[in-house]
């Protein structure tokens, strides 16, 4: 529930839900609305208080959270209440995709129709050893692309005593005269005792003129038709959907399909869309599931792509080498960093200390100035002008003076570095 | 106690402390956090926001005793620890206590004082006693030390190395208050509040010691789940696989983070951790406890950075088991 509120607040654009992001993050991006946010940190608390705290919510404490949280899960709030409260206790049902709360599963059915059985979903063809167990009392056929075999298999186990409750087109149909047409409109009329009206969506009707209805549309088309078959019975309804959790938390449509239904006690089992014949072999699986043209192209595809690419497909490629860095590349990053922030004056100053130093152990005789100007011009060759410059600017650099631009400070790091290697570089 | 007294009590101290220390109520919340989970604090942030108020308005309202130690270049361990003075008259040696014996310590600008005094203080600390000449003297309970550095300046200052930097279990950083907080400091001054006279404030004592101790055991009660385990694992594994982070937080640290996460669920009135209670206190607890790469650090990536991209990355635990 609490990650359904959270993804339907998301889905409004109220929130932004984030793996990384928490119950208080999102809390915090409701306060503009005080209602959704009380609401919202009630349903987080009492979420929290299981999910880390250990404690238990009972049935009351569930249901009551979730009316509190209704106007935000609208309709999925209420099947989430009569699916939870109905087969929670019963602690019998199984879990299947097709039983579960979701509008358009069926969760709910199992306490519809087998008040003191369970639902089993059956996902095996009706025959051989993996038949119809003793137990179970009756199958609901959901659409599915069951094979001949398993439709025979099916009429027989009714002709034995059983119930069948057909919710699609299938060959059947034809057997008893049955066929899906027409328009039902937005209710059906149900011919029993009591409240009659089922509440139902617009959709086909059925038209079999030699079968007992059990419920007309409002326009009197027959809705739910039986048709007697040896011991047992088939039940016809158009479409699955009067069955599903949608349709039975409407109104009094639960209690209405069990008296129409009217179904034996013991295991209700559906017959889902996997049901259908095995296949012997893998490529027969293959061949069955339509995956057939699905895998030729894709060896086509790779062939193709192995003729265009041609040798090298395929070929291994080293990686490259994860490597330490160099100690040049950490002084590099440095310099760039400098460069970056124009501290072209901080860096002679710095330098220019380390430079002064060499050139006055190097070239013996001056030790500043105009002299080691001298003395160093002398000795590498270059412009007397150059260097006193740049001496000059190194000196006021490391004094904290701004003259020069930081073309100037460039020009005299270059020059002092020039000199440095001249007189036999950094040893 | 229960969640509901934990909570009240601490909000009670909170309102106290937030009479005479103005615009700081997180860093109040935090500071308890730390009490109540057994840590130590390290303030860093620039003279004149209030730490030293902080400090002794909390001792004022929790009962505690209360001491101060400006640390310097020539500060001496037996400054901080006490040691066994002569007695000329009875003709024998006695032990003379330090500033360190007491509940609530403000260690100011610890990074001035040389290692050796440093480490004097931070043992104490992780053991609680202080050891001279071969004898241990257990500290008070509670026992909590608020440290400060200053940020700007460096010349002069010894910086902790990250092993001691370690066994503090939060790091705070305390910025100048904000124009409107300012002008309500300058309001309380012309009103007459003096810092330096706390007990004309009329602070009220609303907890003891004793309850302090309390709700330093509730705390270890509060529940912490599976859930919460695996996501504070993950969070301080991937510190250590971060591309701007050299080195990640210590074990220590997972541990710094569940009992923080423990004391901010228990300060909030539950009985258990969410994740919540771990990503308020995942930078606090983590900033100091890792080391950057120098390219990070060259192009101004900070830990609190790299924590929140962390935390972004990591996904609360919301599925039920």
């Amino acid at each position: 529930v609490q990650l359904g509120v959270v993804l339907r607040l998301d889905s409004r654009g109220l929130i932004a839900a984030r793996r990384g992001r928490t119950n208080g993050d999102y809390a915090r991006e409701l306060r503009s609305q005080p209602e959704l946010a009380a609401v919202f940190g009630e349903l987080t608390r009492a979420t929290e208080a299981v999910q880390f705290g250990g404690r238990r919510l009972d049935g009351a404490g569930f249901r009551h959270l979730l009316e509190r949280a209704a106007p935000l899960l609208t309709g999925l709030a209420l099947a989430l209440a009569v699916s939870t409260s109905a087969c929670q206790p019963a602690g019998s049902r199984v879990a299947g995709p097709r039983c579960g709360a979701d509008p358009d599963e069926y969760g709910l059915l199992c306490e519809v129709l087998a008040p003191s059985g369970a639902m089993q979903p059956r996902y095996r063809p009706l025959r051989g050893a993996r038949g119809v167990s003793d137990d179970v009392a009756a199958i609901v056929v959901l659409p599915n692309e069951m094979e001949a075999e398993g439709w025979a298999a099916l009429k027989d186990w009714v002709e034995a005593g059983g119930v069948a409750v057909l919710t699609s087109d299938s060959p059947l149909d034809d057997e008893f005269g049955v066929e899906r047409a027409g328009l039902c409109g937005a209710q059906a009329r149900a011919l029993v005792a009591g409240d009659p009206d089922a509440l139902i969506s617009p959709g086909p009707a059925l038209v079999a003129p030699l079968l007992r209805p059990g419920a007309l549309c409002d326009g009197g088309e027959k809705y739910i038709v039986y048709a007697e078959h040896g011991d047992g019975r088939f039940v016809f309804l158009p479409s699955p959907e009067l069955l599903s959790n949608a349709s039975l938390v409407a109104g009094q449509n639960a209690r209405l399909l069990a008296e129409l239904l009217d179904l034996p006690t013991g295991r209700v089992e559906i017959v889902g869309a996997w049901t259908r014949q095995v296949s012997s072999n893998p490529l027969g699986a293959l061949t069955a599931a339509g995956l057939g043209p699905w895998l030729a192209q894709l060896l086509l595809l790779a062939l193709a792509f192995a003729a265009y690419r041609g040798v090298p497909f395929g070929r291994r490629v080293e990686l490259p080498e994860n490597r330490r860095r160099r100690f040049s590349e950490h002084v590099q990053a440095l310099g760039q960093r400098w460069a970056e922030q124009r501290a072209a004056r901080s860096a002679l100053a710095a330098y220019g200390a380390f430079a002064n130093d060499l050139l006055r152990e190097r070239v013996p005789g001056a030790s500043m100035g105009a002299d080691l100007a001298r003395a160093v011009a002398d000795k590498t060759g270059r412009p007397e002008a150059d260097v006193s410059r740049a001496l000059e600017l190194t000196r006021r650099a490391q004094a904290g003076h701004s003259a020069g631009s930081e073309d100037d400070h460039l020009r005299a790091l270059r020059e002092l570095a020039r000199l440095v290697e001249d007189v036999g570089g950094p040893r | 106690l229960n969640p509901d007294t934990v909570r009240s009590t601490v909000e009670a101290v909170c309102n106290q402390v937030e009479r005479v220390v103005v615009g700081q109520p997180d860093l109040i919340r935090q500071v308890l956090v730390a009490l109540l989970a057994r840590g130590h604090v390290l303030l860093e942030g620039v003279p004149g926001v209030g730490k030293t108020l902080l400090v002794r308005a909390l001792s004022a309202v929790l009962g505690s005793e209360f001491k101060r130690i400006q640390f310097t270049p020539d500060l001496m361990p037996t400054d901080v620890t006490g040691g066994n003075v002569f007695d000329a008259r009875k003709g024998e040696f006695h032990f003379a206590r330090g500033p360190v014996f007491t509940q609530l310590l403000l260690a100011d600008e610890i990074n001035r004082a040389p290692a050796k005094t440093q480490s004097s203080l931070l043992e104490a600390m992780q053991e609680a006693s202080v050891t001279v000449d071969g004898t241990s003297r257990a500290l008070p309970a509670p026992f909590l030390v608020i440290a400060t550095q200053n940020p700007v300046e460096s010349q002069g200052t010894y910086p902790l190395p990250e092993a001691q930097l370690d066994r503090f279990l939060l790091q705070l950083l305390v910025s100048h208050p904000s124009r409107a907080v300012e002008k309500h400091i300058l309001r309380n001054y012309v009103a007459g509040f003096d810092a330096a006279q706390l007990e004309r404030a009329e602070l009220v004592t609303v907890a003891s010691p004793q309850v302090v101790l309390d709700m330093q055991e509730y705390v270890r009660s509060v529940r912490v789940d599976e859930q919460i385990l695996d996501y504070v694992t993950e969070i301080v594994a991937r510190t250590r696989s971060h591309p701007s982070i050299y080195l990640g937080a210590s074990p220590r640290g997972a541990l710094g983070l569940v009992a923080a996460a423990r004391a901010h669920a228990a300060v909030h009135g539950r009985d258990f951790v969410v994740p919540d209670d771990v990503q308020a206190y995942a930078a606090p607890v983590l900033r100091h406890r890792i080391l950057l790469q120098p390219d990070a650090e060259l192009s101004n990536v900070r830990a609190d950075d790299c924590i929140q991209s962390i935390l972004k990355e990591v996904p609360t635990p919301k599925g039920v088991r």
